[in-house]
């Protein structure tokens, strides 16, 4: 179907119908008009031939019978009229006249015919003589005559029709001939008789022309017919068109008011406004929905009953009464076309609101009428109370704000107004203020600044101006916070700036910073102080500590006993100073932020057994128990591990300390979760009084003065570990009673230590009392005996006492005073281990061990450092295979030596990405006593290389990041790294030249199957032991 | 399956590995069955560069641990990655799988 078919409207269906049956209707007229006319037409045609037929019969019978009457006429004879031999009968047929002219007799019929046949000829109208019983037989009837004739025997009087003659229509007429006296000339001798029908006579008019004509008439009709008919159907078409269009226009028009009504209807239905319509008279006629719930109606019909006058208070807030008002307004907006005023309304439930109303004259057919659009403006009315109230809040405090506000216009940097503050602080009027820009109230040096700022602050990217310098009108300059805001009135962007002045507090930050450049030059002072009272307290300690314990062994056997009991207090007293000086520089480091923290998940339960293990030997062959109580399950605990110990062991020492008979028991206590709550330091020792609890946490106090003098201590254990565990997030206290023991708690804060920062080691930890480690190893000075140990130190006590602390190991010493006589000394014998102190005038340890590793011929010979602050230069001294630090003791001597001598032999980095051919590698060398560092490609290789000091390089090829041969170009270009030999040690494919290449730059290419297994070591050997040349071991 | 254990007994490969090593072997041994598990996703995905680095590092310290075939497995499965042949390197993967479940370790 045609969409057009289905959008049509019922109206156009109908408009549709009739414009087909007008057209059909205007054809069937025309079609039959034409036939009608063409029906005429030759009605007219037939009657016009007849008419012209009758006028040539009515012609040629008056001329036969003028001839008859005449008896003939004569004629001459001449070739076309000879005598006519039907006439021969007749007397006097031929006459000759006076002048000798033949004369031939030529009766009626005999003119009639000849006549015709000369008009037939033309295609005249013709007439015609006939006879059934003609005389001569050219008179003989045709068909149509014929049957003319015998239609006349039976009586009628004259035929007339069509009939075709020679085979074209002629229009026919023909009478009966009655026999006439002068008929009888011809005819008598037939038998005729005077009234006797003798044959009829006809007459034909050839149809041809007229029926051209009515042709010619019929077509030219015919095509005024068609144009007659196209022009009525153009009518109708154009009629139907103007018809559908003003029927479209009209559906258009319809649907449009349709929707605009709906669109009324529901503005009006849906009106957030009231929207009412009334009359003078009559009230209320109609209100929309909002209406009614605004005036608490009940309904359209309960509003319609209503008035405004019953709508409304008694009297309106200006005492007019409302009837009274109500009618003003109302004949004010009927003169006037509309009326807008306030309006006090009661609703129908009593209550009053006050609303604004625009009454407007309606002329609704013909009647007049007043729309009342009410709103409700009680919330506006309080809203803007508000405001005002809040502008006045605002007004006040943007007068009496002690900071200056200052509103700019960001296109013209112009400032439009400002508090009083403002106009204070920089001492312009309101006036002369206005009229300045931004750059006008800032020193001509910080413009661009200025600029920029109030730029960024405009775009929102800055919030607050740090620190601006402001010139004041007198010119002095004072410096300002300017938090800025920018926002946008009726369209003008502005940004409002809140001056703060910051000047004294930036005099004070001025002041601060210098006390504070002050102050740190103090704290490097005071570092610097420690670090060299450190160095200097021990040093002269060293030889206390090692001369009276070298003493002590009395080996001459000339000291007596009292002489051994004065040299063990010198011992323990040194010993005792030199735990002082460690804790006092401990706690310095943690009070002075400078110990800081790395936190890591810590298995308490381990930590617990790891360190009473370390206590174990305190409590050898004394009547105390050590003993840990730790549940089954507990968390992790994210804390510095190795800090936490510390205090542990503080507390578990201090506890050994003061405990004479019972236990000391470590406990963990968890949540039901298994979280660590708390560690407590439980024992059954002598206990604290209650009024000494807090007291024994400050720096060298314990519970008796007595009590140090008993059991010895710094009196700084307890408050390293309060400081430790403070630095950690925890809280230290205690419980004690006296005689019942005490209980120190640790008290665990799972947020803690959060922070994880780069590490710096603090030093061993110190207990209070230092309990003899167990041992670790079982170093044998039978492993020492003849070797050459160069002891290098500044200081005479330290080198006398390592020295001596070595020959009793059974080595043979060399010893050197500066760093310079070391290296020769280190030149010219076969040393075995140089122990290098640090600090030295001149040449200091670092340069003796940088001098001595780029020495080919010494380069291989194990460096121990041994120096008052030997734990603080480890990562500073690559090279040095360990770390002693003073006061030396034997036994420490004898296990740094024997673990030195174990891995004295080299120094090897291997290099190899895969985790299992590392470990392999590792195995081996170790095995053969070689130290190894690792790296899993080249570039950490190389970082390796910049940190430690290394003597063979064992090296993969293929390796991600950097690989072998990368790396090996890198180090073959650094001057530095140029001659430390490596090992190629792949498993690589090599082309034979790629292997002559690398052997060529390298100590050697191995296969790595054959590597791990036996070549490496002896490989290895062979190198390191050419590389250490006649020092080597 | 009782019937089982006798094959089973028989088809156990026996390596004798020096006891220094004894540390290090099961790492390795573990090392080796992890990248058995991830060869068919590696060779699925076409990582013949990764396979190619399984296979060296095996090739480089299978003998050196005592298991000469992990070696000769590591070298014809880094020649397969070089010709991207598939079907050699599932083949050295099976191999290497069977090996790792029939070896038994003793050491000294």
């Amino acid at each position: 179907m045609h969409p057009t078919t289905t959008l049509a409207s019922p109206g156009q269906r109908q408009l549709t119908r009739f414009v087909w049956l007008a057209a059909c209707l205007w054809c069937l007229a025309i079609v039959g008009s034409f036939f009608w006319y063409w029906s005429n037409e030759r009605e007219q045609v037939a009657t016009m031939a007849e008419m012209q037929v009758r006028v040539a019969f009515e012609k040629d019978a008056l001329l036969r019978r003028w001839a008859a009457k005449h008896g003939g006429v004569y004629v001459p004879v001449t070739p076309e009229t000879q005598p006519s031999p039907f006439l021969a009968n007749v007397p006097q047929r031929d006459i000759t006249t006076a002048n000798g002219t033949t004369l031939t007799l030529r009766n009626s019929s005999t003119i009639v015919r000849e006549v015709g046949e000369m008009a037939g000829e033309k295609g005249l109208a013709f007439t015609h003589a006939t006879s059934l019983n003609p005389i001569n037989p050219a008179n003989l009837p045709d068909l149509w005559e014929t049957a003319v004739l015998k239609r006349f025997e039976q009586g009628e009087k004259e035929v007339i029709g069509i009939s075709n003659v020679n085979g074209t229509p002629h229009m026919r007429l023909m009478r009966p001939r009655i026999t006439e006296q002068g008929c009888l000339k011809c005819h008598a001798n037939q038998g005729y008789k005077v009234g006797d029908i003798r044959g009829g006579m006809s007459a034909s008019v050839p149809m041809a022309p007229f029926l051209t004509a009515e042709r010619q008439e019929v077509a030219q009709r015919c095509l005024r017919y068609a144009f007659l008919g196209l022009l009525g159907l153009a009518g109708i078409w154009a009629g139907a068109r103007s018809l559908f269009r003003n029927d479209r226009e009209r559906a258009k028009t319809e649907q449009e008011l349709r929707a605009s009504e709906a669109n009324f209807r529901a503005l009006y239905t849906n009106s957030r406004d009231a929207i009412m319509v009334l009359t003078p008279a009559k009230g209320f006629t109609a209100g929309n929905p909002a209406a009614i719930r605004l005036l608490a109606c009940r309904d359209e019909h309960d509003f319609t009953t209503r008035t405004p006058a019953t709508l409304s208070p008694e009297f309106q807030p200006d005492g007019v009464p409302s009837s009274e008002k109500a009618q003003r307004m109302m004949a004010l907006a009927l003169e006037n076309g509309s009326h807008f005023f306030e309006w006090m309304h009661k609703r129908a439930d009593g209550t009053e609101f006050l609303a604004t109303v625009l009454l407007t004259r309606l002329e609704i057919g013909g009647k007049v009428m007043l729309q009342a659009t009410t709103r409700d403006i009680t919330e506006q009315k309080r809203v803007m109370e508000a405001l005002r109230e809040s502008e006045n809040r605002f007004r006040t405090i943007f007068d009496n704000a002690r900071d200056g506000i200052l509103v700019a216009d960001v296109a013209t940097r112009k400032f439009v107004f400002g508090n009083p503050a403002i106009h204070q602080m920089l001492g312009y009027t309101p006036e002369e203020l206005k009229g300045l820009g931004v750059t006008e109230i800032h020193p001509q040096n910080d413009l661009p600044r200025v600029i920029e700022a109030f730029d960024k602050q405009a775009r929102h990217e800055l919030a607050v101006a740090r620190a601006l310098p402001v010139r004041r009108k007198d010119g002095s300059v004072l410096y300002a916070d300017i938090s800025s805001t920018p926002l946008t009135l009726t369209g003008k962007a502005y940004l409002v700036g809140v001056f703060r002045d910051i000047t004294d507090r930036k005099r004070a930050e001025e002041q601060l910073a210098q006390a504070k450049d002050a102050a740190e030059r103090a704290n490097r002072a005071k570092s610097a102080f420690l670090a060299n009272m450190s160095h200097e307290l021990r040093t002269p300690l060293n030889a206390i500590i090692g001369f009276s314990s070298i003493l002590r062994k009395n080996k001459p056997g000339n000291l007596r006993q009292n002489d051994l009991m004065y040299l063990e207090r010198v011992e323990d007293n040194g010993k005792h100073l030199l735990e002082l000086i460690n804790s006092v520089l401990d706690l310095s480091k943690i009070e002075a932020g400078k110990a800081e923290l790395e936190a890591a998940p810590v298995d308490l339960a381990t930590l617990v057994r790891e360190t009473l293990a370390q206590l174990e030997g305190a409590v050898r062959n004394r009547d105390v128990r050590l003993l840990a109580d730790v549940p089954e399950h507990v968390a992790p605990l994210v804390t510095d591990g190795p800090k936490l110990k510390q205090v542990i062991i503080n507390l578990v020492a201090n506890a050994l300390k003061f405990t004479e008979h019972g236990s000391v028991t470590v406990r963990v206590v968890t949540d039901d979760a298994g979280q660590p709550r708390r560690l407590d330091v439980v024992d059954t020792g002598i206990g604290i009084p209650q009024e000494k609890l807090e007291v024994i946490f400050d720096a060298f106090q314990q519970a008796e003065n007595s009590t140090a003098r008993q059991y010895g201590g710094t009196g700084l254990g307890l408050t390293i570990s309060r400081s430790l565990c403070k630095l950690l997030g925890y809280r230290l206290d205690v419980a004690s009673s006296v005689g019942h023991g005490s209980t120190f708690s640790i008290r665990f804060n799972a947020r803690a230590v959060s922070v994880v920062r780069h590490v710096v080691t603090l030093p061993a930890p110190a207990p209070v009392s230092p309990p003899p480690a167990a041992p670790q190893s079982s170093p044998r000075p039978s492993d020492l005996r003849d070797k050459l140990v160069l002891v290098i130190d500044d200081d005479v006590d330290s080198r006398l006492v390592l020295s001596r602390h070595l020959e009793d190991l059974g080595c043979r010493v060399a010893a050197a005073s500066t760093g310079r006589d070391g290296l020769n000394l280190a030149r010219s014998q076969h040393t075995d281990i140089i122990t290098l102190d640090y600090r030295m005038p001149r040449m200091n340890g670092w340069a003796v061990l940088r001098e001595l590793k780029h020495d080919p011929q010494v380069r291989n010979i194990p460096v121990i450092i041994v120096s008052a602050v030997a734990d603080q230069e480890r990562d500073t001294l690559p090279g040095a295979v360990d770390f002693l630090t003073k006061p030396v003791t034997r036994d420490g001597l004898l296990q740094v030596l024997s673990r030195t001598l174990r891995c004295s032999k080299g120094c090897v980095l291997v290099v190899d990405d895969d985790e299992d051919a590392r470990r392999l590698l590792l195995a081996h060398l170790s095995e053969e006593g070689f130290d190894t560092r690792t790296a899993v490609n080249g570039r950490e290789a190389l970082q390796v290389l910049e940190s430690a000091w290394v003597d063979l390089i064992i090296l993969d090829l293929l390796m991600p990041v950097m690989d072998g041969e990368t790396f090996l170009e890198t180090i073959r270009r650094d001057p530095r790294f140029a001659q430390v030999p490596v090992v190629i040690v792949t498993n690589k494919d090599l082309l034979h030249v790629d292997e002559r290449r690398l052997k060529a730059i390298t100590s050697g290419v191995l296969r790595k199957t054959d590597a791990l297994d036996k070549e490496l070591g002896r490989t290895v050997r062979e190198i390191l032991h050419a590389e250490s040349g006649p020092s080597g071991t | 399956m009782t019937s089982s254990t006798p094959v089973a007994e028989e088809a156990r490969i026996r390596v004798r590995v020096r006891a220094d090593l004894a540390e290090l072997v099961p790492a390795f041994l573990d090392h080796r069955r992890r990248e058995v598990a991830s060869l068919p996703a590696a060779l699925q995905a076409s990582e013949y560069g990764r396979i190619r680095g399984w296979a060296h590092n095996m090739a480089g310290t299978g003998g050196a641990f005592g298991f000469q075939p992990i070696t000769e497995i590591g070298r014809a499965m880094e020649a397969a990655t070089k010709a991207a042949d598939g079907v050699t390197i599932r083949s050295c993967t099976d191999r290497l799988a069977d090996y790792l479940r029939r070896i038994e370790v003793l050491y000294g």
